[in-house]
């Protein structure tokens, strides 16, 4: 029998730059990870000995990110020693997959409860630092590799999104994630404290509330250099009717680096009555697709028609879009296909102006999006995420 | 006599000598695999017994050391051979080099010395040896590459040990033979030695000085030069090195792709598992329709036609000391310099001395270029060109080529100008793209030993010459025409005489196609990347742009004039009709006009001119699938080649092989006009042609000759 999966807790640490100066590069990824573990254990009074796994997602899952930081997380927290613990990696999809997994593991009745999330110190280990099978001169040639950013361009290129477009996105994204930091709607926020208690970062720091168009439009093309290298030319393998590769994507309309973890707290209903876990939202249904992977960013359209599709329920069913905005014009594109007004998606900005911490994305935007729900006493949501290699990913879900 | 034979020298040390019975060369097949195995099994014996200090590896050839693998052994090889002949074959590799892995580790010192050409397989016997000396300005390397091919021998895995992972892809991938004295440079080779003798005594004093020698990468402590794929000094090799090779070779070299990858494998493991890999990269090369194609063109036809297959047998070679060159354009121009450079006396004449010097320019400033020229060889050269402006400096020429105007009345005062002055021996030839040569002749009072030779621009750099044959042209015209095209450092074709002769009218055809998709409505952008898909070095819109639109419509209006003269009905051509709308409508006459099929911004990269789709798909762009648009491109030009063939312009698939590739650009990966319909298949490349007959026009009706060949399975040899 089918249970439902429900969400009691979604929480995050801020974001910090996510380079040495950033206010959370002092802070081990395991510390960010175990932080938000006491800090979900505390306020839910949760007897942690009756979470039986804890999946958390990393990009970059090597040095002290590496093996199994979820295990190491557990018997270093305060938790015990029965949550079992893994790591996974699904690119920037892991934190939400985790999310998944989670879910479908308490709707198969395999488990009862469950916590996931990810956590990703980039200043610490920098995009690449795992290496992978992509690197490999013999596997990069078969699969046509081009750099995200690169793929972000040439969806411009194709859809003919301009770099005003991006940039007048992307200057939306700071308004409102401004806005919204300045009103406190980020109540799924946690401050990262030192071992003395003492806070250490209490909001995210990416954020530029000062941003102007003209400050974009300065803003220098951050993949031009790849194109140059001789990737506009390989993209062309796959794409031979582009030209020209228009570089429309800078620092100021890509999603930025930074550091950070996002927990979610999973589990059917009779564990919720059993611990006093209040139920806050349902999930509704998940989705995994796989796309092209040289123009890699494709995912989340088919990934949200997919979803729909198994929740049984139309786009105007939804009442928020949460999608990652890991470059402007994967999202532009994203609500000309799906046809998704500026006012439903992204409501309080996202990682253009707060950044991505590859792992833990997923999972800390869908507390974002719970958070927003409740605020506007809306229904349901969908969070989507666009990931390497073409893969996309989608979860609904409803406040219950 | 056997292969490889082992002498006591004195003082403990071995030779070891290779001497290929009934062969020029030594070369690397099965004889040799049965040798060396045996030879290294005897050499291990006599280490074992004791009294061996070394071992002296020597060619028993004069001048010769090896020539590398046996390409005639490969090609005969199934190309689909069943799963337990693959296996066969893998462990064929691994045992072919076996002996070579003992020999450096037989616990005695090695060494080498290389008297002659060292390439291939020769060289990758070299590397197995613990110190390797050579004779000046031998040369050396692995250009397996150029036909397709990898090393197979170790060559891989002991380059990239000994030299690192950049310089190894550089070396192997370029498939460059080098000078040794380069060898030295790079740390391929240890020494050089002025001769044989001294070379022996060097090496027998090395291998009693050194008796504990290992290679380094048999040494404690050893690492690869610069670092393995893994090494931060590498991730910009490992990184963009792939993207390279794919968008150099658009993919379509198999080679280059498993060259890369091998390297780079073969880097991360230890040296007896590497040499697994590099076996498994190999074989899959040797399965490979393009290794093939390449071998056959680059290889076996390359050395016929050098060998003269299509030059008349029997006549004397001649050498030319003088060439009078008429017309100081530039092709005249390039022509001159390429026969200074040659040592020839090169006399350069036009219409005024002044107009003759500008063309002598040419070579100055190539010259000024040429940072590796001393001032006393610049001048030398430069001496070698001489202008005139009068027809009596060429009496003393041995051949003369005319480079005017393609103009008949012009190319006609000219041949009758400097036959007045020439020699009766001496050869005169009109360099022309398209003029028939027999019409040429007819100014000629010695038609014998008129003949055309087509030279590409620029002149100094294209390396083939299309050698016309007109009606009257005697056999010694034609052997004089194709010794001094090797003179002159080019491959020379030869063909009869016809409308467009072979290179021309074969390129035309792409190019004809090219303006018949514009016209149709399809994106040009498609279409120039349907070229560049198929390997070509420029898609058909760029190609008229760089020789002008203006040139080519020019060129339509003399053919136009010609068929009337003839009394004959003209058709206007879609490549005519859009190249008249683009000089007459449009104004746009070609690239040094600053606008063609193409926009040429100040400062930036050239585009794709936006009126073409404004003007010719007023609608939108119409949609074709892609490979229709790739193999229009192809088949259209390999279809004319047969016409050709069937009409008796060209007699020899060679020659249409190597001139449809070094003078017209045709991918190079597909062996040829020819070789690439045998890659396809006969039958298979019949059904495609009809079926694009039937879509896109009679350009693709297959001739006779194809459907002839492809019943016999008789493919273009």
């Amino acid at each position: 029998m089918a249970h439902d999966a429900l969400i009691f807790d979604a929480i995050r640490t801020p974001r910090g730059r996510g380079k040495a100066g950033g206010a959370l590069y002092e802070v081990k990824p395991i510390d960010l990870l175990v932080d938000l573990m006491e800090a979900m254990k505390e306020r839910n009074a949760l007897d942690t000995s009756r979470v039986e796994d804890l999946i958390i997602a990393c990009g970059e899952p090597v040095g002290e990110q590496g093996q199994d930081i979820a295990r190491t997380a557990v018997t270093y927290s305060s938790w015990g020693e029965a949550t079992a613990g893994v790591q996974i990696h699904r690119y920037c999809a892991g934190g939400l997959d985790a999310v998944n997994m989670a879910a479908a593991k308490v709707m198969a009745g395999t488990e009862d409860l469950v916590a996931a999330g990810g956590v990703e110190s980039m200043s610490r280990l920098g995009i690449g630092a795992s290496g992978g099978a992509q690197g490999d001169p013999w596997v990069a040639m078969r699969t046509l590799f081009v750099s995200q950013g690169v793929g972000a361009d040439l969806v411009a290129t194709l859809n003919g999104i301009t770099r005003e477009d991006v940039d007048r996105y992307a200057l939306m994204s700071q308004q409102r994630a401004a806005a919204a930091r300045a009103e406190g709607r980020f109540r799924s926020l946690l401050p990262v404290r030192d071992m003395n208690g003492v806070t250490i970062l209490d909001h995210d720091e990416l954020i530029r509330p000062a941003t102007t168009p003209e400050d974009l439009a300065r803003l220098k093309p951050s993949f031009a250099q790849f194109g140059e290298w001789g990737q506009d030319e390989l993209l062309k393998f796959r794409y031979p009717q582009i030209e020209v590769v228009e570089h429309v994507h800078t620092p100021g309309n890509s999603s930025g680096i930074v550091d950070g973890a996002g927990l979610v707290l999973i589990g059917n209903e009779r564990i919720g009555r059993e611990l006093g876990l209040k139920p806050r939202a349902r999930i509704v249904a998940t989705a995994l697709v796989g796309t092209e992977p040289t123009i890699m960013l494709e995912g989340p359209a088919p990934a949200t028609r997919k979803a729909l599709a198994r929740a049984g329920l139309k786009l105007d069913d939804i009442d928020l879009f949460e999608l990652n905005e890991a470059f402007a014009a994967v999202v532009l594109r994203y609500q000309a296909l799906l046809g998704i007004p500026d006012d439903r998606i992204n409501v309080n900005g996202g990682a253009i102006a707060m950044g991505h911490p590859i792992g833990a994305t997923g999972a800390m935007i869908l507390g974002t999006l719970l958070d927003e729900l409740e605020r506007r006493g809306l229904r349901r949501g969908l969070c989507t995420l666009c990931a390497g290699g073409g893969i996309g990913i989608a979860t609904i879900i409803e406040r219950v | 006599m056997g292969y490889i034979t082992l002498n006591s020298a004195g003082n403990g040390i071995v030779e070891m000598v290779f001497d290929q019975p009934g062969s020029s060369v030594n070369t690397m097949g099965m004889e040799y695999d049965a040798a060396m195995k045996a030879a290294v099994a005897e050499l291990q014996g006599m280490v074992a017994a004791g009294g061996v200090t070394g071992v002296y590896l020597r060619s028993g050839k004069p001048g010769q050391f090896f020539a590398g693998g046996d390409i005639k052994e490969m090609l005969e090889s199934d190309l689909n051979p069943p799963p337990g002949r693959k296996q066969e074959l893998f462990e064929g590799i691994l045992a072919a080099k076996a002996p070579l892995r003992t020999l450096e580790t037989l616990g005695v010192p090695v060494a080498v010395g290389i008297n002659g050409a060292a390439l291939g397989g020769g060289f990758e016997i070299a590397l197995a040896c613990h110190f390797r000396i050579a004779l000046p300005g031998v040369d050396v390397g692995l250009p397996e590459a150029q036909i397709g091919l990898m090393p197979g021998a170790g060559g891989v895995v002991r380059t990239t040990r000994l030299i690192g992972l950049q310089e190894a892809i550089t070396l192997i991938s370029q498939g460059a033979r080098i000078k040794s004295e380069k060898a030295v440079e790079k740390g391929l080779l240890h020494e050089i030695v002025a001769d044989e003798a001294a070379m022996r005594e060097r090496a027998h004093a090395w291998l009693l000085a050194n008796p504990g020698a290992k290679q380094p990468w048999d040494t404690e402590g050893y690492r690869i030069p610069g670092g393995g794929p893994e090494h931060k000094a590498n991730q910009g090799l490992m990184m963009l090195g792939p993207v390279n090779v794919m968008n150099q070779t658009r993919g379509l070299m198999p080679a280059q792709k498993a060259i890369f990858a091998a390297v780079a494998d073969c880097a991360r493991v230890d040296f007896d598992t590497a040499q697994k890999i590099e076996a498994r990269y190999f074989l899959s090369l040797l399965l490979d329709q393009t290794a093939r194609n390449m071998m056959t063109a680059f290889f076996v036809q390359m050395n016929a036609i050098t060998k003269g297959a299509s030059r008349p047998a029997g006549i004397a070679r001649r050498k030319v000391k003088t060439l009078g060159i008429l017309g100081a354009g530039q092709m005249g121009a390039g022509i001159a310099y390429a026969a200074a450079r040659k040592g020839i006396v090169a006399i350069l004449k036009d219409v005024d001395l002044a107009a003759a010097e500008r063309g002598k320019d040419y070579a100055r400033q190539a010259c000024a270029k040429n940072k590796r020229m001393s001032d006393a060889e610049r001048e030398a050269l430069l001496g070698l060109i001489r202008t005139t402006d009068s027809y009596p400096d060429l009496a003393g020429c041995d051949a003369v080529i005319e480079a005017v105007f393609e103009r008949r009345d012009i190319k006609a005062a000219v041949t009758r100008e400097v036959e007045a002055v020439l020699g009766h021996e001496a050869l005169l030839a009109s360099n022309t793209s398209a003029l028939p040569i027999t019409e040429l002749a007819e100014a000629s009072v010695r038609p014998a030993n008129f003949i055309g030779m087509h030279f590409f621009s620029p002149a100094d750099k294209m390396p083939l010459v299309e050698i016309i044959c007109g009606e009257q042209t005697g056999d010694a015209a034609l052997a004089a025409a194709f010794d001094l095209a090797q003179q002159l450092g080019k491959t020379p074709i030869v063909v009869n005489d016809a409308p467009g002769f072979f290179t021309t009218r074969v390129i035309g055809k792409t190019v004809s196609q090219g303006a018949q998709m514009v016209l149709e409505g399809i994106d040009p952008v498609l279409i120039e990347a349907a070229a560049r898909a198929n390997g070509s070095p420029v898609g058909p819109l760029a190609a008229i742009d760089e020789v002008s639109q203006e040139t080519a419509y020019r060129n339509g209006l003399q053919m136009k004039a010609d068929v009337e003269a003839r009394g004959e009905t003209w058709q206007e051509q879609p490549a005519g009709e859009l190249v008249r709308r683009m000089v007459e409508d449009f104004g746009r006459k070609g690239k040094r006009f600053g606008a063609g099929y193409y926009e040429y911004p100040q400062g930036g990269k050239k585009r794709i001119w936006p009126g073409l789709g404004q003007h010719f798909a007023p609608n939108g762009f119409r949609t074709l699938p892609f490979e229709d648009l790739k193999d229009r491109l192809v088949f259209a030009q390999c279809i004319e080649a047969v016409r050709a063939m069937q009409e008796g312009v060209i007699t020899s698939a060679a020659d249409g092989n190597i001139g449809s590739i070094m003078g017209i650009g045709f991918p190079a990966q597909t062996g040829g006009v020819f070789q690439c319909i045998n890659a396809w298949g006969l039958q298979r490349f019949l059904a495609r042609a009809r079926e694009l007959a039937g879509r896109y026009g009679a350009d693709f009706e297959p001739p006779r000759l194809l459907i002839e060949k492809a019943e016999r399975g008789e493919p273009f040899r």
